[in-house]
């Protein structure tokens, strides 16, 4: 066996599949020729990292229970969420729309609109518990921390979670009922600014089952 | 009596305990969804981290990829394993996030390289210079393509089969050992140098000769 031989069967013997003969002039060469040896010792290495360097950050200690949260939220009719294109005004006019597409997620991965951008918020996302939203918001607003619109979305996104959380029976009721909310309603219940023009604000990439939101005042 | 153990939670299940847990999981039974999530979610966490490296990232794609897994659990199929369901489910999840953060300044963990290597025993055995491989062997892998990359991370962290691996990338198995051959050809064409640098000819460090 020689070099070229012996290196074009480096993957099945790191992966295990070389047995019998081959495997036996496989081993004489790698005794007899250090170049091979030193490369599959490289590899070996390398493979030696990638096995046991296993630190990872740790996962938040509260994982499974804002998991647990989210997944026994009250079930709800089968209410299929439609997406909806929303406008935030003022800071973001460069931005000019935000997308929020939300859905329930019915087994079926949602495609992602890639072409819509920018995404100040993630549409792909279940956006019917306060802490999702918030988490999303608070995403949203490390890209666009100018935003007012996003920040007073966030505290009061915020109020909310912190109101369902002192389980109070207001606030247990909150919860119930924020499902049943479009963050059209939640968005009109903080008064944010509304474009003047949206007609002008549309997107490009209204299509595809994107459909548009009227403003919250004819609705 | 099935107080989750962290390091219990890594133990495989036999087939039917598997199937049982599912079963309860169906019946939204909550001490049944907590088990399963506590039994999986490090695994999943540690994949998926190394796919996008951010930490909020990274427990968003598993925290949708349980929900979605739940969701969906009716159209699991029982001969899988749970976990190459998750996974896989997870996978197209992460693909999604690293589409969608394509173009978008995006903060990526670095800092957890620094003392990458574990506990502070094993960091004062650690020779710098095999510190130094360590750091260059992942930055090398987040060079890699998508599914090159999954493809490593899931035959060498967690140790799957290339049919597992298959699986939840959704490709032929053949593709599998594309992925992972030409991965270790870049590693290797990338690592060269730092190798030939930082060790003599022939001498591997000794804390990772194993
Ligand atoms: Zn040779």
């Amino acid at each position: 066996m020689d070099c070229s031989q012996a290196k074009s069967l480096f993957n099945a013997f790191l992966d295990g599949e070389l047995n019998g003969s081959l495997a036996a002039e496989f081993a004489t060469h790698k005794l007899q020729c250090a170049s091979c040896r030193r490369e599959l010792a490289l590899l070996e290495v390398m493979g030696h990292v990638l096995s046991t360097d296993t630190v990872v950050p740790e996962l938040n200690a509260d994982f499974t229970d804002r998991l647990m949260a989210c997944a026994l939220e009250p079930a709800r009719p089968q209410r299929l969420w439609r997406r909806r294109v929303l406008y935030i005004g003022g800071p973001l006019a460069a931005a000019a729309c935000v997308l929020l597409a939300l859905s329930v997620f019915r087994g079926v991965p949602v495609k992602p609109e890639t072409e819509i951008t920018p995404q100040v918020l993630p549409f792909e996302e279940r956006m019917d518990s306060p802490e999702a939203m918030l988490r999303q918001v608070e995403k949203a607003r490390e890209t666009h921390p100018e935003s007012r619109e996003l920040a007073a979305l966030e505290d009061a996104l915020r109020q909310r979670v912190a109101h369902i959380a002192s389980g109070t029976e207001e606030g247990t009721k909150l919860l119930e009922n924020f499902g049943k909310m479009t963050i059209m309603e939640i968005l009109d219940s903080i008064q944010l600014d509304r474009p003047q023009e949206q007609q002008d604000a549309q997107p490009a990439a209204n299509t595809s089952g994107v459909e548009h939101v009227p403003p919250a005042d004819s609705l | 009596m099935m107080k989750s153990d962290p390091a219990e939670t890594a133990a495989p299940q036999t087939r039917r305990e598997e199937q049982e847990l599912i079963r309860r999981v169906k019946r939204r039974d909550p001490a049944a969804m907590r088990q399963l999530i506590d039994l999986h979610k490090e695994r999943l966490f540690a994949f998926v981290w190394r796919m996008v490296r951010n930490h909020h990232d990274a427990e968003e794609v598993c925290q949708d990829a349980f929900l979605k897994a739940f969701a969906a659990l009716d159209t699991f199929d029982p001969t899988y394993r749970f976990s190459t369901w998750l996974f896989t489910i997870a996978y197209r999840v992460t693909l999604n996030v690293m589409r969608r953060r394509r173009g978008t300044a995006t903060d990526i963990d670095l800092g957890l390289f620094a003392d990458s290597g574990a506990g502070v025993e094993e960091q004062a055995v650690n020779s710098e210079e095999a510190r130094r491989l360590k750091q260059s062997v992942w930055s090398a892998v987040d060079r890699l393509s998508p599914p090159q990359r999954a493809a490593v991370l899931l035959f060498y962290q967690q140790e799957q089969s290339c049919q597992d691996i298959a699986a939840v990338l959704d490709i032929p198995v053949a593709t599998v050992k594309s992925h992972l051959h030409r991965a270790r050809a870049r590693l290797k064409e990338w690592l060269e140098p730092t190798w030939a640098e930082e060790s003599n000819p022939g001498r591997i460090p000794r804390d990772l000769a194993g």
